[in-house]
């Protein structure tokens, strides 16, 4: 939560875009890295991003402060914007074959070694369930707490918990050291 | 093991979107109207809707400046006594003024305007908005001159808007 948010957020609602552009500074990093993760394309990423920002410039009167980030309510604009670009697009995600064989024959310490451990892993983030991919991003990458992570998803903490252990468990089966 | 693969993953924070176009991204939501339906399709399917879309938002920009020209004049008036230099921001404030009539004549009048020369009228637009914002900020602080410059520069970008609408 970055300082001020609340006065930032309630100028925003009143129409102050220059509120508005602090909000997007502070949070549009993140949440175009939250997309690109799960698209795994930088123009799609790009576009949906923007989307998402628009759509809540447009919509931010029916944001509700409920003592969690702003952040939150991007991200779970996010998360619809991503489902709705593959619901109608049709997109099928195909993962070269190739590119399955390399990954399923190298282990962590491999790829680590070889320098490729940042890249790799994610390609293969890309090839996790939304739900995986959506706790490995908010809890591993962007350091949520299990608390904030639930808020986003809206699920429980127990059900953010045994979330990761399972999208971990898949991660390091994908990458077969587990 | 996991420790390792826990920090690979800490570092996919280094990923950032490109820095160009985060400045056009943001411009363009700044510019659209707040309470316009949001649009859909994308960052290249919004450029092919921005010619209602644009033309709308370009209207309230319009107007939008023209409320903050309104307050600088107020400003120049009643808070600085360097006549000379309130004589220069009057003056300019009326071609300014002019310009925008201008400028709201050709967008309501000429049907032709491409859509992608609506997007950097908008990006100009809020640019020149945002000068006149500082400049009311710098004169109410009593920086008359700087002041000055930011309306200057408003006034050079009205220009160059106006030249992009009559090509």
């Amino acid at each position: 939560m970055i300082d001020g948010e609340k006065d930032i957020i309630e100028r925003a609602i009143k129409g102050e875009a220059e509120a508005f552009g602090l909000l997007y500074d502070s949070y549009q990093p993140q949440i175009y890295r939250f997309i690109y993760l799960k698209v795994s394309h930088r123009e799609e990423a790009e576009d949906l991003t923007h989307q998402v920002f628009l759509n809540a410039w447009q919509k931010i009167n029916n944001y509700a402060f409920r003592g969690f980030p702003f952040s939150s309510w991007l991200y779970q604009i996010a998360r619809n914007q991503v489902i709705d670009h593959y619901r109608v697009k049709k997109i099928v995600i195909n993962i070269e074959e190739d590119e399955v064989a390399d990954t399923e024959t190298e282990t962590i310490a491999e790829l680590i070694d070889k320098n490729l451990g940042v890249e790799k892993i994610r390609t293969i983030i890309g090839r996790l369930n939304p739900s995986h991919q959506d706790v490995i991003i908010l809890r591993f990458i962007e350091d949520f707490s299990p608390k904030e992570t639930a808020q986003i998803l809206g699920r429980s903490e127990t059900a953010v918990k045994l979330l990761q252990h399972r999208a971990i468990k898949n991660l390091k089966k994908i990458l077969n050291v587990s | 093991m996991e420790e390792k693969l826990l920090k690979i993953l800490k570092e996919m924070k280094r990923i950032q979107p490109d820095p160009d176009y985060s400045r056009n991204s943001k411009m363009l939501i700044l510019a659209s109207l707040k309470s316009a339906p949001a649009q859909t399709g994308g960052f290249n399917g919004i450029f092919g809707k921005f010619n209602l879309f644009g033309k709308l938002s370009i209207s309230s920009a319009t107007i939008a400046i023209l409320s903050v020209i309104l307050i600088a004049g107020y400003y120049f008036n009643s808070t600085t006594n360097e006549n000379k230099m309130v004589a220069k921001a009057n003056e300019i404030n009326a071609s300014i003024q002019v310009k925008l009539g201008e400028i709201q004549y050709l967008l309501n009048h000429k049907n032709n305007v491409v859509s992608a020369d609506i997007d950097d009228i908008q990006i100009l637009l809020l640019e020149a908005t945002t000068n006149l914002k500082e400049a009311e900020k710098l004169v109410s602080e009593g920086k008359t001159e700087e002041s000055f410059n930011k309306i200057k520069k408003a006034q050079d970008i009205f220009i160059e808007i106006d030249a992009l609408i009559k090509e």
